[in-house]
């Protein structure tokens, strides 16, 4: 299975099962976590379901393409589902055995994991999942979101997309994927791994990135302060991606890390609140809207 | 005979967190035992069960009806439960015809001093089948979690999503409902072999349906197939699993349902890298167990997994794949790291921030060094010994900016050793960087050479002093650059080595190096001070004995250490505690009042004589002791003194009218504690419980 045909059956399970398959966010995110269609929408009790893939951006773990399983910019395959159905778990790892993965012949194991992302005031118990020893997804029930207790609970299915398809594909190195059955992944984004890498590491301009972190948090205020709560998490994600890049960049002591995830988590968590109070203002539309699973 | 069933409960669950699986199902069994004796409930065995997806019991023999049994319940006080005339007042009718009792039922007895009215009453013989699901609500309630989490509409919170309750007695099954779950005879097996629910035919023989399902739900027994299917892969091989992965037993036990242990090996190539990556990586992020050949007590290439299915042909090639990913990564960053001298690591240092008030790490480096320098003239070292330790001073923090310890910040200090012998320097030097970290934590090993002891209490003194000065006091909870396992660290260190040292004297030289700020040294003597006393009483010591004997512990930890465990072992001893607080009666005595040389022409008591006569003949050999320091003999002698002392009190008034008989008395009682001020402050002790 080639890495598109992997993220096709992906697609086509999730949205089989009942999820919405909405696109990438088109703001540099961290994680599948940080697009909207996770983070706003697990927050208040409308239910949802949805999934993803989403380019993930982690400036820090850059190894200008020379590390066979390290890179700067990965696919996570997301999935939230709000509120979870009692065979949850069930469900994931069909999705897997349903593209050819045979759990009689590979050790699947739930690992005590509990994940939390302290720029977005988010915590969660789970696992991570491995596959013969290896990390292939983070299995997480959200409890607190943007600082703000969740109910109903929402699911997070995170799969590493280049470690599944490493795993079927029997490859050592993740530029020998085929992500089609012509082109390599080192085809389509070894350069830019290397690029990215020298920029993040050697080029970003330190003092225009504190400049731009300042500059867009005030545009969040001005948002929030306008009730455009979509707008303003726009630029608490600008703000999250300039950290990390100061972060590679290595410009940022113990103590000013804590202030700019300070700096973050005050963002977010304001945005979560109005959020909140946006979808109630609207009647929580959402909330008889999907069948059960 | 009464008739009995078993109780059968297996709670299944989404996996558990490991490390905390043997201690639920502990907790989980004892509070249900607990409450079916609570309720009265006989029964005659518990086994418990847990895997990483249960939790079970099977309980043998309990009986189907409830014991009676005879409850005591309390009712309004005699004066208010009867009229003058002896008539039952409303209050205690009230309380008879709640409880559904007869005045003929009343007994009266005492309760805390006063009188009451009580009835007893005949509770009991119901069937138990009705108390069970109250029963397993409780039992469940009181299991603890580090951390609980919800789920589902109903909020209740446990510590992974409850799926399938199975609750039965003998075949019935006990209706229970539990976070939307509502209990049946029905299991899961195995995840992978059994995709449908199975019924339970016999509860008795759980452990053995289970086991058809693929499922060994015994703890005890999985973890003996693991060792012994261990065991036999290392006898065969002539092999060894070193003491560092003896925990993996058990995670491993509560990582599966149905192990299956599989033999691996990583390319021979990476046992060139020191051996604390490779365990480092093996035993702590893939819980696989590292294999030690037996013959040369090196670590081998090999390794076992332990796996949750049978058919492991295509798994180990997984398993070695994840490791070899690792180890390359480590290899890499190793050969990297080895191209440039050590030393030269100094330089990036000063890119490097410590604190954003304090510089970055060349700087604390430098004062590190410094702090060094004066503490190995302090100790009186040699020239070796202090050249050795003021260069593993200058190398200490150098492998924080290397590739590896980036990558595996657990191995700082242990890379620095591995890169330090690679640049050439000696062992002595390469063993202070790796030691300098010691003791990491409660119980851990000190620093057995001398450059690490050295740049460890250096080290751990710049943390302190550097983060006062710069205002910051820890406080409650909030300590976040871990001052006080620093000033641990440095006692233990002191203690261990047993080295004569003035704590106040090096801070005073030391001081120097930091911004200085009113109030700061004081501070810093308060809170080193503090802490040391909460180490003590960490180390058993009680608090007034502690009170006593450190009245100099800047000037001398470890001899302050010293008086204390000698004081400490004459505790246990009811007379000497006794004389103790006679010592403290003559102490507080003498505390505010002014006193004079002893004239023995003013004494006119025998008593008093006598006591300042042995005084006397045993004043040289207690100073002489104290010189020593053989603490113990001195409390020996003292304890000699009981009886001249109890006679003393006993029969001789100290505050006499005449003030020269008076003064005289209180200058010998003066005179007498004195000659112990350097070792015990009788004022701080305080009388125990055991002692009248």
């Amino acid at each position: 299975m080639t890495l598109q045909e992997i993220i096709f059956h992906l697609d086509r399970y999730w949205s089989n099962c009942g999820a919405i398959v909405v696109q990438p966010y088109d703001i540099e995110t961290g994680a599948g976590t940080n697009n909207p269609a996770t983070f706003l929408r697990a927050l208040g009790p409308e239910p949802w379901f949805v999934a993803y893939v989403e380019p993930s951006r982690r400036p820090t773990d850059g190894r200008y393409g020379e590390n066979p399983n390290r890179l700067q910019l990965f696919y996570q395959y997301q999935v939230l589902i709000k509120p979870p159905p009692e065979d949850v778990q069930d469900l994931y790892l069909k999705s897997l055995s349903s593209m050819g993965i045979d759990f009689r012949k590979h050790d699947v194991r739930f690992v005590h994991d509990d994940w939390e992302s302290p720029t977005l005031g988010a915590t969660g118990l789970g696992w991570e999942v491995w596959l013969d020893g290896m990390e292939i997804t983070q299995f997480t029930y959200f409890q607190q979101v943007g600082g703000l207790e969740l109910d109903p609970i929402s699911v997070e299915l995170t799969y590493g997309l280049e470690r599944i398809a490493m795993f079927i594909q029997n490859k050592d190195n993740i530029f020998d994927v085929m992500w089609s059955d012509k082109l390599t992944y080192g085809d389509i984004r070894k350069q830019e791994e290397y690029e990215f890498s020298c920029y993040n590491f050697e080029i970003a301009d330190v003092e225009r990135y504190i400049k731009l972190f300042r500059e867009y948090e005030e545009e969040a205020r001005k948002c929030l302060d306008r009730g455009l709560v979509l707008p303003a998490y726009d630029m608490v994600l600008k703000c999250s991606h300039l950290f990390n890049t100061l972060e590679a960049r290595g410009a940022i002591s113990v103590t000013e890390r804590a202030s700019y995830i300070m700096r973050v988590r005050k963002m977010a968590r304001e945005v979560a609140e109005s959020y909140v109070e946006s979808r109630r203002k609207q009647g929580f539309p959402l909330i008889n809207r999907f069948s059960r699973l | 005979m009464d008739k009995t069933r078993t109780v059968l409960v297996e709670i299944g669950v989404e996996e558990l967190p490991h490390e905390i699986i043997p201690d639920t199902i502990s907790q989980f069994a004892r509070a249900f035992s607990d409450n079916l004796s609570e309720y009265y409930i006989s029964f005659e065995s518990m086994e418990s069960f847990s895997t990483p997806r249960r939790l079970g019991l099977l309980v043998k023999g309990v009986c189907e009806v409830q014991n009676v049994f005879v409850e005591e319940k309390r009712g309004p006080g005699i004066e208010k439960a009867y009229t003058s005339e002896g008539k039952p007042t409303k209050a205690l009718l009230g309380f008879l015809r709640a409880n559904e009792a007869d005045e003929k039922d009343v007994i009266i007895k005492e309760s805390n001093g006063k009188k009451y009215v009580f009835i007893e009453k005949k509770r009991g013989g119901e069937k138990t089948i009705n108390l069970l699901p109250v029963i397993l609500k409780r039992s469940l309630e009181r299991i603890n979690f580090p951390k609980t989490m919800k789920w589902e509409k109903s909020g209740f919170l446990f510590s992974r999503p409850i799926r399938w309750i199975i609750y039965m007695f003998g075949y019935e099954v006990v209706p229970y409902d539990l976070a939307g779950v509502k209990s049946s005879n029905f299991t899961f097996g195995h995840r992978i072999y059994f995709d449908k629910p199975e019924r339970i035919k016999e509860p008795n023989l759980y452990k053995q349906e289970l086991l058809s399902l693929k499922v060994i739900v015994d703890r005890d027994e999985r973890k003996s197939r693991i060792q012994d299917e261990l065991n036999s892969i290392c006898e065969k091989n002539n092999f060894e699993v070193p003491g560092s992965a003896s925990i993996l037993l058990d995670y491993n036990t509560d990582l599966t349902e149905y192990p299956h242990l599989v033999l691996c090996r990583f390319e021979e190539e990476f046992l060139e890298l020191p051996e604390e990556v490779l365990i480092s990586e093996m035993v702590h992020h893939q819980y696989y167990f590292p294999l030690v050949e037996k013959s040369s007590g090196k670590l081998s290439n090999n390794f076992v997994v332990v796996s949750n299915i049978e058919d492991n042909r295509e798994t180990s090639g997984g398993y070695e794949r994840v490791l070899r990913a690792r180890l390359n990564d480590g290899k890499f960053f190793f050969e990297e790291d080895k191209k440039r001298h050590f030393s030269t690591y100094r330089e990036i240092l000063k890119k490097v921030t410590f604190h954003e008030k304090l510089g970055s790490m060349d700087e604390k480096v430098n004062r590190i060094e410094k702090i060094s320098e004066i503490l190995c003239s302090h100790l009186g070292l040699d020239d070796r010994e202090k050249e050795y330790s003021l260069t593993a001073a200058s190398l200490c923090k150098n492998d924080l900016v290397t590739q590896m310890v980036g990558e595996f910040p657990e191995l700082q200090g242990i890379m620095g050793y591995y890169y330090a012998k690679a640049s050439g320097y000696p062992d002595e030097v390469a063993v202070g960087i790796k030691e300098h970290y010691l003791p990491r934590f409660a119980g851990d090993d000190v620093p057995k050479s001398i450059s690490g002891m050295i740049v460890g209490i250096a080290d751990k003194l710049d943390n302190i002093l550097g983060i006062f000065s710069i205002g910051i006091r820890p406080r409650g909870s909030k300590d976040p650059f871990a001052l006080r396992r620093s000033v641990f660290g440095i006692i233990r260190i002191i203690i261990d080595k047993r080295l004569t040292l003035s704590l106040r004297r090096l801070i005073d030289d030391v001081l120097p190096l930091y911004r200085q700020s009113t109030g700061m040294i004081d501070d810093i003597r308060e809170f080193i001070t503090t802490r040391i006393r909460s180490i003590f009483e960490e180390f058993g010591f009680k608090y007034d004995e502690i009170d006593a004997t450190q009245m100099k512990v800047l000037d001398d930890v470890y001899e302050s250490y010293r008086k204390l465990v000698a004081l400490h072992s004459m505790r246990d001893n009811p007379e000497f505690n006794d004389l103790l607080i006679a010592f403290k009666r003559m102490a507080n005595i003498i505390e505010k009042l002014e006193v004079y040389k002893v004239d023995e022409d003013l004494f006119t008591e025998k008593e008093e004589i006598a006591l300042y006569r042995y005084f006397k003949d045993k004043k040289d050999e207690i100073e002489r002791h104290i010189r020593i320091g053989d603490y113990e003999e001195v409390f020996k002698i003292l304890s000699t003194f009981k009886p001249y002392v109890d006679s003393f009190f006993d029969n001789v008034l100290v505050m006499e009218e005449d003030e020269k008989v008076r003064n005289n008395r209180l200058s010998m009682l003066k005179e007498i504690i004195d000659v112990f001020s350097d070792v015990i402050d009788f004022s701080k002790i305080v009388p125990s419980s055991t002692t009248c």
